[in-house]
């Protein structure tokens, strides 16, 4: 028998952990509410029945706020197409009562229930133990307890799932919360619904029948966009029905007794099936809150732990970088010797491969290292707790706290920073978030600080001025990040007050399995990256350096009458008034598909000029020919700090705006922005006398 | 008596009289829990004395002013 099920539950509950659990899958799984943004799908086989399983993101209702809350609504009531033969509602034991009440939302949509109860061992160290037999008697809905060994957990919701998708469907023991009359007029608008070959559940639609004026005009906003994609060839034949629906007359009880009713009946639950050891107990996380949420005391530790971070990124990398680059000379030196009876190969695996691909590589330390925080931090439940601290100190740019994992997000890279965006309700927010997100340094600009720092700050200022180069170079686009997201929310589209409301998890200790994931999927992807897209380009950058052949030419003539230097010659007026040579602006423009490009690029450029018999790293190379004075190796480190040089984010921003325009826009005010900012560097940094 | 959920201090604890019900965002307070008659706890207060934390049906959640001025909360002699 072929099963789809869907996990459901508030945000944070543990749906992902126990999907990952069940289907073999390793999805991203953090201590922060709505990290996962969209439904992931995961398989497993329980004897002759496969399991197709649905990860959905968490909502706290079926009467969607967002977007992104819409996935859920839409697949529990089948209006993808897909439609799930069991649900697995996931209780976060934590929050029981709260939990709950999505639970009585999702016993009504007529689908085969069965409840999975999570973090029992923290409920129960907090003093809080859960009698299973009475919550699933008294619910009429089968819980289980997912704490155990995994395999045996494993078998125990196999098993409830096979039977509940071969039992009969049979009536919800849930009350009525809606009242007689409500009931039917529930039922009268999904007859309305179906007729246009739409559904929804009675939650969303009594919200719509009974809201005040401005509640119905903003969920038929919502469905404004929703239908049209939902629906590309009747969507506006749904939104009329829609309307149809919110125009009726107010109804007997309305929503909000509809609310009261559900928590009525849960208190009477819960109150029979758990029991408080000590009602006052004060929780570690309470204990905790008490310093890291202090007025004072919580925002020196929040700048503390980003300074230590970014500190750290610099100071432990820079050891394990000289590990590497001694690796990757021996390599050329051993390519070199073997190829030497080859010329032009010998250039291309030389120069082009290892000198533009493997100069990339340097930085895989970084990466990771910055990675083993980011997992630290999202696994500790400190975000929601940074949120909270930042709320009111961004909430002027028309942002809100809401908007920190996605900007925290965006120092690893933009994409998921943006994709992360999706848990903000206020569509203004949202694309203000998305449009300044790539500001944020992101861990493609570390190996271009790294290099330039290392080449022309570090040997004329010491240790301590390039690590706090370092730290302003990663911080310099996030301080930008509020004033361009004020601009672009109060000039270009309209502002509206933007919602607040976050929950703040139980603090926890993030396991080492947890760290090391993290850490290998990022270093994994790095090492894709430089085989791929950095390894590619290496090649056609290295070929266009290389030809035309100029008669026995100088290695820097060569260079210079090559279809590459005759690119950067071009453009090299533009940045003349940073002082840049035509070598840097070839490493400009080569990096406009991704910034390690100029790493890359730079790396064959100097490969090319060298003899045989040097191999030293780049940045040695770069400070023995004095290509750049601190004031224009600053200008240009500023420039790669903000211009938008990777293609992959500007696909990400028209996917997730639905707009061509967008990804437009945030290119041209980046790469203006980058350039403004760079000259203005240059011309302060040289009239203090560092040109 | 009844005070503004923005106007309790710290530690204090009360009960939930009415939510406004507006908007959207309105109706989301109230389903996550902020109904009539359920027990609130103020734990915290932002560095600018604006989110703050509370304490409600055994979880903690962070609210703005905008939203917690339209919750009124019965203090005292019961709490
Ligand atoms: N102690 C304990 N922690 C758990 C359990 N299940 C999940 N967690 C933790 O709870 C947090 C949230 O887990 P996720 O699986 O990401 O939750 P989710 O429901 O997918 O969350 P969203 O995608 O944000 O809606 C993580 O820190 C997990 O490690 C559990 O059974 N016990
Ligand atoms: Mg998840």
């Amino acid at each position: 028998m072929n099963i789809t099920v869907a996990l459901t539950g508030n945000p944070n509950a543990g749906k992902t952990s126990l999907f990952n659990m069940l289907s073999g899958s390793r999805e991203r799984v953090a201590n922060y509410p709505g990290i996962t943004v969209e439904k992931k799908i995961g398989h497993a086989q329980w004897n002759d029945n496969s399991l197709s399983f649905y990860d959905l993101p968490g909502t706290y209702s079926l009467s969607a706020v967002s977007a992104e809350e819409m996935v859920t609504s839409d697949f529990l009531t089948g209006r993808t197409g897909v439609s799930a033969d069991v649900i697995l509602f996931v209780t976060d034991s934590l929050a029981l009562s709260r939990n709950l009440y999505l639970l009585t939302q999702v016993a009504e949509s007529g689908k085969a229930v069965i409840a999975v109860l999570t973090k029992t061992r923290e409920a129960r160290a907090n003093g809080k133990q859960i009698d299973l037999q009475k919550l699933s008697g008294l619910s009429g809905i089968s819980f289980i307890d997912s704490a155990g060994r995994p395999p045996k957990v494993r078998e125990q919701i196999f098993t409830a799932i096979v039977n509940a998708a071969k039992q009969e469907k049979k009536q919800s023991s849930a009350p009525d919360f809606y009242g007689k009359e409500d009931a039917a007029a529930i039922a009268k608008a999904q007859d309305t619904l179906q007729a246009t070959g739409t559904t929804m559940h009675p939650a969303e639609i009594f919200m719509l029948l009974s809201g005040e004026p401005q509640t119905k005009k903003e969920i038929l906003e919502l469905w404004h966009n929703h239908a049209g994609l939902l629906y590309p060839e009747k969507g506006e034949e749904v939104l009329s029905a829609l309307e149809k629906i919110a125009a009726q007359k107010a109804s007997q009880n309305g929503y909000a007794e509809s609310v009261r009713r559900r928590y009525a009946w849960i208190d009477s639950i819960v109150e029979q099936s758990v029991t408080l050891d000590k009602p006052n107990k004060k929780t570690l996380t309470s204990k905790m809150d008490k310093i890291l949420m202090s007025r004072i005391l919580g925002p020196v530790i929040f700048f503390g732990v980003f300074t230590v971070l970014f500190e750290a990124i610099y100071t432990w990398s820079t050891p394990l970088m000289g590990i590497i680059e001694s690796g990757i000379a021996l390599l050329q030196q051993g390519a070199s010797a073997l190829l030497s009876r080859l010329p032009m190969f010998h250039d291309l695996v030389v120069d082009g491969i290892i000198g533009g691909a493997g100069s990339v590589l340097v930085f895989l330390p970084q990466i990771i290292i910055l990675f083993a925080f980011i997992a630290v931090l999202e696994e500790s439940g400190y975000l929601s707790r940074a949120s909270y601290l930042t709320d009111k100190f961004v909430s002027w740019s028309g942002l809100s706290g809401k908007s920190f994992v996605p900007m925290l997000s965006g120092f690893a890279c933009s994409i998921p920073g943006i994709m992360a965006a999706r848990t903000i309700p206020n569509r203004t927010a949202r694309i203000a978030t998305i449009l300044t997100v790539p500001l944020v340094s992101c861990a493609s600009r570390l190996p271009v600080y790294m290099l330039f720092i290392s080449a022309f700050i570090q040997p004329v200022y010491g240790n301590a001025a390039a690590a706090l180069t370092f730290l302003l170079m990663n911080s310099l686009g996030a301080l930008l990040t509020l004033p361009v997201a004020w601009i672009i929310g109060k000039k270009f589209l309209q502002p509206s007050p933007t919602p607040f409301l976050l929950e703040m998890p139980e603090y926890r200790i993030p396991t080492l399995s947890s760290v090391y994931d993290r850490m290998a999927e990022a270093g994994w992807d790095f090492l894709k990256r430089a085989g791929t897209i950095i390894f590619i380009f290496s090649i056609i950058i290295w070929a266009l350096s290389y030809f035309p052949r100029a008669q026995n030419a100088t290695a820097a003539y060569q260079l210079e009458q090559s279809y590459l230097g005759q690119a950067g010659k071009f453009v090299q007026p533009l940045f003349s008034p940073m002082n840049f040579d035509w070598k840097t602006t070839i490493g400009i423009v080569a990096a406009f598909p991704a910034r390690e490009l100029l790493v890359s690029t730079l790396g064959i450029l100097y490969e090319s000029e060298a003899t045989a018999d040097e191999f030293s790293s780049l940045s040695g190379k770069l400070a023995a020919e004095k290509s750049h004075s601190p004031a224009s190796a600053m200008a240009l480190i500023v420039f790669f700090a903000l211009s938008a040089q990777c293609m992959a984010t500007l696909v990400t921003v028209r996917q997730e705006t639905g707009s061509l325009r967008y990804a437009f826009a945030l290119f041209f005010y980046m790469t203006a922005l980058a350039w403004l900012l760079s000259w203005l560097t240059y011309v302060t940094l040289s009239s203090a006398g560092l040109g | 008596m009844q005070v503004k959920l923005s106007d309790m201090k710290l530690g204090e604890t009360g009960t939930i009289r009415s939510v406004k019900t507006e908007n959207l965002h309105d109706m989301r307070i109230l389903e996550m829990g902020f109904v009539q008659g359920e027990k609130i706890t103020v734990t915290g207060f932002a560095p600018l004395g604006d989110p703050m934390e509370v304490r409600i049906l055994d979880y903690s959640v962070s609210l703005r002013k905008s939203d917690s001025e339209n919750i009124l909360i019965q203090t005292g002699q019961q709490a």
